[in-house]
């Protein structure tokens, strides 16, 4: 910027005077704070001993003003003071106001002398990088730590049957409980317990029933499969590797149909859980299968998240064919932290026989 | 320069190590000073050559905060270039905004280089084993700020030193910072160039507590206080963000008198930091800089956002995607056999497609995730199909998940690049496939892209594709496509027009008609509708 045109684009925004000076109350108004550590306000004050300065703040956000009268300190200045305890991120606003009494005995009049109750000044609360981190994830929390969940889920990939009439289902249903502790000990961000049940009925066979299969013989071991396992419990860590990365990795140990077996999952997700988000996860269960997924969640819906799922996978049974489930997941959080979802899909190994995926989930923040 | 004397720095400490020549800084002083030159106390004699550049400085006796020991310091105050040399002295040219500024008695610095060797380094002093003072918490705040302003501007020292002392103004140091600031602002006034009908005594400036870090695209509020109130006028805050050329200003109100108040823009505080300055207007109509300078802008630190502020809902984010298309390649085939029957040569496919795109800013654009089916007969130009031949029958249920980057270029249109995984099911099970995109020019606006895609079971398409907006609410998109599909059959070619109406900000109904054929005597048209929306 040149000079002169900085000069005309001056003259060009003459200020408007304001009130007539303000009688005497000169104040550099800190711009920042440290979270936790008093604030010390000072001013000269010109005429100080005919009138009270007094200065009034709150935490942004809240309504009531907390007022502290400016008191005499050494080299002539006064000094007010926020308490330590007040000084909390985001931050804090303020004005000033002096009263002076009145002639005749009446009430002082209070002038604004800095800002005002209409327009306070802000002062911004800072604390350290992880401090504040905390903070922004539990605002996305509501300041809950604790999540319950419970969802189940019935997916169907359509009946299978051969030439000889023979009908075998290929579907399965699968539970989920599970306790989550927002530990926010980053980068370990949250520790989760949970529990599984996931059992379904297969073909003895990837795609197919057995051709010697018969309507008569078709509930038998050779036509048909039990698949899954009734209990599973599992451990998952929640990592931050940035705040909106996170990788959640779990252990799982199941009682399957044949003996006990491990598991694990891993999922990396940029964004916010509940939120907008994208997400990739793989999850593999010993004998069960695994799953792979592609998973984008959006909350620019108002009050109405939504997700929508691409997963591959071979569940209940390893011996399956790998199919494909398309989901579509929509949720209602309310402001009681309960938050109740709803999910309906399609599942298929070929595009010849498919069926319907369908599930319900409820969570609760405490 | 500044590499060069930083180079200069390094090879000096190079030295230090291994001499092996004696390049040197040489100070001079400042002798006479002209209209549009000055002159300094250095000549060929010590090396000076013309066009060499000479740095001047101010001294300025202070005194520290802690010891109250007189330190004699040094403000910069810009640079020349050698004009011509004598034996003894240099005439040195300087830039317009210098030549007010130098003045006589101040110190001129330049770097020589000889080709003679070094003298040997002095010996090392033997170590001190003295234990280090330790300090209290505010005496160390006080030397921390006093060693962050040492080598600074004037404007920014006596920024930095005013906001100090608005917070700490109880300090036992602040009776000396205080005394401090008064030597400062009066060598500022000073150093402010003379200007017709402008007493020299009138000060322009504010005392202001700078931030010194901000959130990326959150408004900064800040307040000033005016030095002397009634010698100002007028006053304007100007704002960048650090590394664009231009300032941006921003009208300050005036506050019971002596206050100015206005904020940073949340547009303008961005990563890697925001940088401001205040002018002022005095009574008489001359105007200074008040706070910093455009030169010398004060500068707050900004984070780049965190990955998870990419996440964050806005408005215009969401864009959900209905599609369905239907395309024949034999319409227009009225083959017969030589009995004159009409020959079944059906060759056709159908394709529908939901999908959810979510736009981020930054490098990865956008990602996109969505479902699709497919289903089609034939394939093939020349096949006749009967009862023991019939067409053969293609499907695929499929999802898919997409992330388009924004190639990171300066110059020319936009250039974007997409990749797709697909995975589905058809009715051989299960299949994947691939698909990506070179787009030239923003997604939303007038651009040309080339893309390629190939599906286990269903087959490859490529296609050149150009969407404009020749109206404001009416999209047009023209491709042309080179695919086998359905069922890797013979390559055919497509021809296809896109129409689409925004009837609303947020829903934008779309059309589409295609030709398409295998052969000059297999082809068809082909038709398609959409609903396109955003959020």
């Amino acid at each position: 910027m040149t000079s002169s045109s900085l000069t005309l684009a001056l003259v060009a925004v003459a200020l408007a005077a304001g009130p007539v000076a303000a009688d005497g109350v000169r104040h550099v108004p800190p711009a920042e704070a440290e979270a936790g550590a008093p604030i010390e306000l000072v001013a000269s004050i010109a005429d100080a001993g005919h009138k009270d300065v007094v200065l009034h703040y709150r935490a942004r956000g809240a309504v009531a003003w907390v007022d502290v009268a400016f008191t005499q300190a050494a080299g002539g200045q006064w000094v007010a003071a926020i308490p330590a305890a007040a000084v909390l991120p985001p931050g804090l606003e303020y004005y000033l106001q002096s009263a002076a009494a009145a002639a005749d005995g009446a009430a002082p009049a209070a002038i604004d002398e800095f800002a005002s109750a209409a327009d306070p000044h802000p002062i911004v609360v800072r604390t350290g990088d992880k401090d504040a981190r905390r903070l922004r994830d539990l605002g996305r929390t509501g300041g809950r730590r604790s999540r319950a969940h419970a969802a189940f889920e019935w997916v169907d990939f359509g009946q299978r049957d051969n030439a000889a009439g023979a009908v075998v289902p290929d579907r399965y249903y699968r539970i989920d409980l599970d306790f989550a502790y927002r530990l926010l000990a980053y980068p370990l961000e949250e520790i989760r317990f949970g529990y599984t049940r996931l059992e379904g009925i297969v073909p003895n066979s990837d795609r197919r029933v057995p051709a010697d299969c018969t309507p008569a013989t078709e509930g038998s071991a050779a036509c048909r499969v039990d698949a899954g396992f009734k209990v599973g419990g599992w451990f998952e860590l929640g990592l931050a590797l940035a705040e909106g990365v996170r990788f959640d990795g779990r252990g799982m140990f199941t009682a399957n149909q044949e003996s006990f077996a491990l598991g694990a999952r891993g999922e990396l997700r940029a964004g916010i859980a509940d939120g907008n988000h994208l997400a990739v996860a793989v999850e593999y269960m010993a004998d069960v299968g695994t799953i792979g997924s592609f998973r984008l969640g959006w909350a620019t819906v108002p009050k109405v998240p939504m997700a929508m799922t691409v997963e591959v996978t071979d569940l209940p049974s390893s011996t399956r064919a790998t199919g494909v489930r398309l989901l579509y997941d929509a949720f209602y959080p309310l402001p009681t932290g309960l938050r109740l979802g709803g999910r309906l899909g399609y599942a298929a190994r070929d595009q010849i026989i498919g069926g319907l995926s369908a599930g319900v989930s409820a969570s609760y923040d405490f | 320069m500044i590499a060069r004397w930083g180079w200069a720095a390094a090879l000096v400490v190079a030295l230090g190590v291994a001499p092996v020549a004696a390049d040197v800084v040489l100070a001079g002083r400042v002798v006479k000073t002209d209209r549009r030159e000055v002159y300094v106390n250095l000549g060929e004699g010590v090396g000076v050559e013309v066009g060499g550049r000479i740095r001047f400085k101010r001294p300025i006796a202070l005194r520290h905060p802690v010891t109250r020991a007189a330190v004699n310091d040094w403000l910069p105050l810009g640079e020349g270039t050698v004009a011509a040399v004598g034996n003894q002295l240099a005439r040195i040219e300087l830039p317009p905004e210098l030549l007010t500024t130098i003045k006589a008695g101040d110190l001129a610095e330049i770097y020589v280089e000889r080709a003679e060797a070094a003298p040997p380094p002095p010996p090392k002093p033997a170590p001190d084993d003295r234990p280090i003072p330790t300090v209290d918490a505010e005496t160390a705040q006080v030397l921390q700020v006093w060693r962050a302003t040492t080598g600074k501007p004037i404007d920014e020292r006596i920024g930095v030193w005013s906001g100090w002392l608005a917070s700490h103004a109880t300090s036992p140091y602040a009776e000396a910072v205080r005394a401090d600031l008064e030597v400062l602002r009066a060598t500022a006034l000073a150093m402010t160039p003379d200007l017709p009908g402008r007493p020299r005594a009138l000060d322009l400036h504010v005392e202001h507590a700078a931030p010194k870090r901000a959130l990326a695209g959150a408004d900064v509020p800040l307040a000033f206080v005016l030095a002397d109130p009634a010698q100002v006028v007028a006053a304007s805050l100007h704002v960048r963000t650090r590394g664009q050329p231009v300032y941006e200003r921003v009208e300050l109100v005036r506050e019971h008198d002596i206050y100015l108040r206005g904020a940073l823009p949340a547009a303008l505080v961005a990563a890697p930091g925001v940088e401001y300055f205040v002018e002022t207007i005095g009574a008489d109509g001359s105007a200074g800089a008040a706070y910093a300078s455009d030169a010398a802008p004060a500068t707050i630190e900004v984070d780049a956002p965190a990955v998870v502020e990419r996440f964050t809902a806005t408005r215009q984010r969401t864009r959900l995607t209905i599609i369905g298309s239907y395309l024949d390649f034999a319409t227009f085939d009225d083959r017969k056999d030589s009995a004159g029957n009409t020959l079944d040569r059906r060759d056709r496919f159908a394709e529908t497609q939901i999908d959810v795109l979510y736009r981020l800013a930054g490098v990865v654009q956008g990602v996109r995730l969505g479902f699709g089916a497919y289903g089609g007969r034939g394939g093939f130009s020349e096949a006749v199909w009967t009862d023991a031949q019939p067409a053969p029958v293609i499907g695929f249920q499929y999802g898919f998940v997409e992330a388009e980057l924004r190639l990171p270029i300066d110059r020319g249109p936009a250039l974007g690049l997409a990749g797709r995984f697909v995975a589905g099911v058809g009715r051989e099970g299960f299949g994947v496939g691939v698909a990506g995109r070179l787009r030239l020019g923003e997604p939303d606006a007038t651009n040309l892209s080339v893309g390629v895609s190939g599906v286990q079971q269903v087959g490859f398409l490529s296609d050149l594709l150009l969407e404009t907006w020749p109206l404001p609410k009416v999209p047009v998109g023209l491709s042309v496509a080179v695919t086998d599909q359905p069922g890797n059959g013979d390559l055919g070619v497509r021809l296809a027009a896109d129409l689409g109406y925004r009837l609303r900000p947020w829903v934008r109904p779309t059309v589409r008609v295609s030709w398409q054929g295998r052969t000059a005597a297999h082809a068809g048209v082909g038709g398609g509708l959409g609903l396109v929306f955003d959020w």
